[in-house]
């Protein structure tokens, strides 16, 4: 009961920092209780989570996401930012939304499937760790588990919603948002709307950042109808359409991003006396179209139109128990192509398939259970077996690979096996210890296998694929400690992977670049094995009701089997915060800590990033009217108006300066 | 008559190509359809008339003329002898040849004579004319024709010209045969070439080594695992060329006798839409 206070008083203070810079990782507070709520503690997920978000509205999922523990963000931009898991990255995880699997249309990665998730959409994140996170999908790294938000049924039909405004000083932004939901005796809906615009931000010391500044509408409406009393349907609709998207650290920006996802669910709810309870089908599809454009940009060599598209369809049938039993059964197929054509003054137009057209089919079988046993302990297991078919069209793209005398066309096929056991023991009453131990695989990404001469801007080469790529397979274990006293509670993990068959990049000497201005040309090979190993911890402190700390450290060390360290690994990491509230008034001050990073990989383009210090400070009121409430917040983020950047950034460009927000949210 | 002799010709043509088999399927065969006709002459001496097919309208570099001989009283297909082109270019001051292959063959395939011809520069019908020498083993009669022929510049330009002077200040023709329709992906590359010795006289080279270096001169950049062409008969080299994109791609030659280099600025231009 005390914790379940003190979620609650948390999540009360979140409000506080619903609007935020692009820092990623930066406050504890919420780090941990995300993770709490969607990971540890499935009993409260769905109320405190979407209690969360309701305070929350205006954060982007960018935002939300660096605060959950083992994420780190890899920046390219100030828009679209792609989420690691240990600094395992997107092609070693898997990002779900409604467990629909999606792939980017960008070959530079320009577009993480989470950019297409407004937060006031969103109920919950699952962030799983390694072969933990492999329900949905073969994985080494982990999922990332996107919950979007369902329309209620209410016991009266009548209307409720929110509206949220908020303005942001250092790139002259602006988000707006609503959400109307309603509720009938079989059938209840919820629509949203978001509207964000920003100028190119402003970094530390006054410094204007080009290109940094975008437009996106995001739009959702989803629907429940329920058939009798067991059975539901469902459908979503997502689409999010950007506009004029800088990407500072990238030599081009996107021109326009359209996005449209689209499902149909089924639920049942069978015999609970029965083994498996519930069933839920759902069928989906999804499609992203990608167009990047260097108009806007100065001293272009060439112009150049750089489109890409992604589809994917697919279905999956879940049927769940108690004891989290489950079995899934999914497929899907994605297909992915990207262009480039390229129009020299008074020359024929030049034109190539940076990604030739592939097509990735996929069938998968999942499934977990829980065994508890001493009344103390309990066992954990999860598997997944999954049967991947690869290969590239007929055509343009697949001609272009005779230069390498490689027939891309030829069908790639591999099981996948992907195995967990957790175990759990509570030792005393305040103390609990699990254990982890799993083996993930995954396939190349079709970049990986299929790209064509891909500018990688981190190291400056051109990438081309390798059709003989082995998947990497992973061993990994983890210790999790956790005590809870009456004013105090801390975690600690530590945890280690071995991944063989590491995919790794490596120069191809002799052949040029198609890029102007490129270094060289670099494919990728499977390495023997690479190491990735750190630790996490957490530490909250209550000294009295009204005042809390909370303090987070992360760290990893990842090389190579010959000892090189692995690329963009971000340091040691300090955040933490504290918190006053008295009466409707809140105010919070955060300090975040990040080490020096100087283990880099330099044929990457690694480059040392010195550490820093960033100070933050918020503060908030809530007001009643009537039955409506209004929330009113300000926020000063890098107070000091350091310049500074991550290690994850990419292309040293520093992120925002000293930013003023001032945020309202009207909830009636 | 004559008007009713070719459409006659052309059956007997085509029935003949049909009727060869083992053809060699990469190249397809030259027929009435694929090529056009340049020019007829009588050889009156071998009692034959001589009608010459190329591919397209003839062209500064490499060409493949295809003659077909009949009988100039009954029109019937000539199968048996040997033809040999003189090529020669009248400039009024003064007269040279041009490098041409004639192979000696005594029987023509699929009812040509087919003598590759590498035209060193353009000029009109009065100017260029084709010498045609015909010994006719059906009547053991001998003769010769004359054919004014007009040659156009190739554009891009398939042939380029070079005095090196490493190699004794020879002055060397560089000849593009393939490809001819290039595609993004693996295309056959192949060259020729020919040594002016004197202005009658334009033998093939044989003992150069050459590599290729395909670029595009708009980005600098080049194409991976080309096949440097070697050399296999009467000058031709032949390897393999790749293209990573369409556009303009400009094929730089590198020519090198006993492991010396002697040219490096030779090119070809390429485009691909």
């Amino acid at each position: 009961m005390l914790r379940l206070k003190i979620f609650i008083l948390f999540i009360g203070l979140f409000s506080l920092t619903s609007l935020r810079g692009q820092i990623s990782g930066d406050s504890i507070l919420k780090t941990y209780n995300l993770n709490e709520v969607c990971v540890c503690d499935k009993t409260t997920e769905n109320t405190q989570t979407f209690n969360f978000y309701r305070s929350n509205k205006l954060a982007s999922i960018d935002e939300i996401l660096a605060r959950m523990q083992g994420v780190n963000l890899i920046k390219r931009g100030a828009y679209g930012l792609e989420p690691t898991l240990r600094n395992f990255s997107s092609g070693q995880t898997n990002l779900t939304i409604d467990g629909m699997r999606m792939y980017g249309a960008c070959t530079d990665k320009m577009d993480p499937v989470s950019i297409y998730i407004e937060p006031l959409n969103l109920k919950a994140i699952q962030v799983t760790h390694g072969a933990a996170g492999a329900i949905e999908g073969s994985t080494i790294g982990g999922q990332i588990g996107l919950k979007l938000n369902e329309p209620l049924f209410n016991c009266h039909s009548s209307i409720s919603g929110q509206f949220s405004q908020s303005f942001s000083s250092v790139n002259k932004g602006s988000n707006s948002s609503a959400i109307i939901q309603q509720s009938f005796k079989k059938l209840a809906y919820r629509i949203s709307g978001t509207f964000r615009t920003a100028s190119d931000y402003r970094a530390g010391s006054k410094v204007i950042i080009p290109y940094s500044g975008f437009q996106k509408i995001n739009t959702s409406a989803s629907a429940i109808y329920k058939i009798d009393s067991v059975q539901q349907l469902k459908f979503d609709y997502l689409g999010d359409w950007g506009k004029n998207i800088g990407y500072p650290a990238l030599p081009m920006d996107v021109g326009k991003a359209t996005a449209n996802i689209i499902s149909l669910t089924h639920r049942t709810v069978l015999n609970p006396k029965k083994l498996f309870t519930e069933n839920e089908f759902k069928v989906y599809m999804n499609n992203v179209v990608h167009y990047m454009d260097d108009t806007h940009r100065k001293d272009v060599p060439m112009h150049m139109d750089m489109p890409g598209w992604s589809r994917t369809i697919g279905f999956y049938n879940n049927l769940s128990g108690k004891k989290n039993l489950k079995l899934r059964l999914d497929y899907h197929h994605a297909n992915t192509r990207a262009d480039m054509t390229m129009y020299p003054a008074g020359e024929p137009i030049m034109y190539m398939q940076t990604l030739p057209e592939n097509n990735l089919n996929d069938i998968g079988l999942a499934g977990s259970r829980m065994f508890s046993f001493y009344k103390n302990q309990e066992l954990n297991i999860n598997g997944r077996l999954d049967y991947f078919a690869q290969s590239t069209a007929k055509g343009f793209g697949a001609k272009q690979w005779e230069a390498f005398n490689t027939d891309v066309t030829k069908v790639q096929n591999k099981f996948l096996k992907n195995l967990n056991i957790a175990y759990l023991i509570k030792i005393i009453k305040n103390s609990q210890i699990q254990v982890n131990i799993g083996y993930g695989e995954r396939i190349p990404t079709s970049n990986e296998r299929y790209g064509y001469y891909l500018f990688n801007r981190q190291d400056q080469f051109d990438y081309v694929g390798n059709l003989n790529l082995k998947p990497e397979n992973s061993y990994q274990t983890e210790l999790i400690l956790k005590q809870t006293f009456k004013k105090i509670e801390y975690t600690a993990t530590i945890f280690y992977s071995h991944i063989n068959n590491y995919i790794y990049s490596y120069q191809m000497m002799g052949l040029s670049p198609m890029t102007i201005g490129a270094f060289g040309l670099k494919t990728y090979k499977n390495i023997d094995f690479a190491i990735s190993k750190g630790f996490e911890g957490s530490l909250k402190i209550e000294p009295f009701s009204n005042l809390n700390y909370l303090g987070t450290i992360k760290y990893i060390y990842a090389k190579t089997n010959k000892g090189m360290p692995l690329p963009l690994i971000a340091p040691l990491k300090i955040q933490q915060a504290i918190r006053y509230q008295i009466k409707q008034f809140q105010f919070q001050l955060e300090h975040d800590f990040a080490a020096k990073q100087s283990r880099v990989n330099q044929d990457y383009g690694d480059r040392v990033t010195p550490h820093f210090n960033l100070f933050n400070a918020r503060a908030s009121k809530k007001f009643d009217i009537g039955k409506a409430k209004l929330q009113a917040l300000v926020s000063c983020e890098n107070i000091w108006d350091k310049t500074y950047r991550e290690h994850l950034d990419i292309g040293n460009i520093p992120r925002f300066g000293r930013n003023f927000t001032i945020n309202l949210n009207y909830l009636f | 008559m004559k008007k009713l002799f070719k459409p006659l010709l052309i059956v007997a043509i085509t029935l003949f190509a049909l009727g060869c088999k083992d053809e060699d399927k990469t190249e397809p065969k030259p027929t009435a359809s694929n090529l056009i006709k340049i020019g007829e002459t009588y050889i009156s001496g071998a009692n034959a008339k001589a009608t010459v097919y190329a591919e397209k309208a003839l062209e500064t570099g490499y060409n493949e003329l295809f003659v077909a001989l009949t009988d100039s009283t009954d029109g019937s297909p000539l199968t048996k002898g040997h033809l040999h082109i003189n090529p020669m270019m009248d400039m009024g001051m003064m007269k040279h040849s041009t490098p041409i292959e004639n192979t000696g063959d005594s029987t023509p395939s699929n009812g040509y004579y087919k003598v590759p011809v590498v035209f060193i520069m353009a000029g009109n019908s009065s100017q260029w004319s084709l010498g045609l020498s015909f010994h006719n083993h059906k009547n053991d009669m001998e003769g010769e024709g004359n054919l004014g022929v007009e040659v156009i510049n190739s554009s891009p330009t398939k042939i380029t010209n070079t005095t090196i002077a490493l190699d004794s200040n020879a002055k060397v023709f560089i000849s593009l045969i393939t490809p001819k329709k290039p595609v993004v992906g693996m295309n056959d590359f192949e060259i020729v070439l020919h040594k002016k010795v004197s202005m009658m006289d334009f033998p093939a080279i044989e003992n150069y080594t050459i590599e290729i270096v395909p670029e595009m001169p708009s980005m600098g950049h080049g194409s991976p695992n080309n096949v440097n062409p070697i050399h296999l008969a009467n000058g031709h080299y032949v390897g393999k060329v790749n293209f990573t994109m369409t556009g303009l791609w400009k094929i730089k030659l590198k020519l090198y006798k006993n492991g010396t280099l002697i040219s490096d600025d030779q090119f070809f231009e390429i485009t691909l839409h």
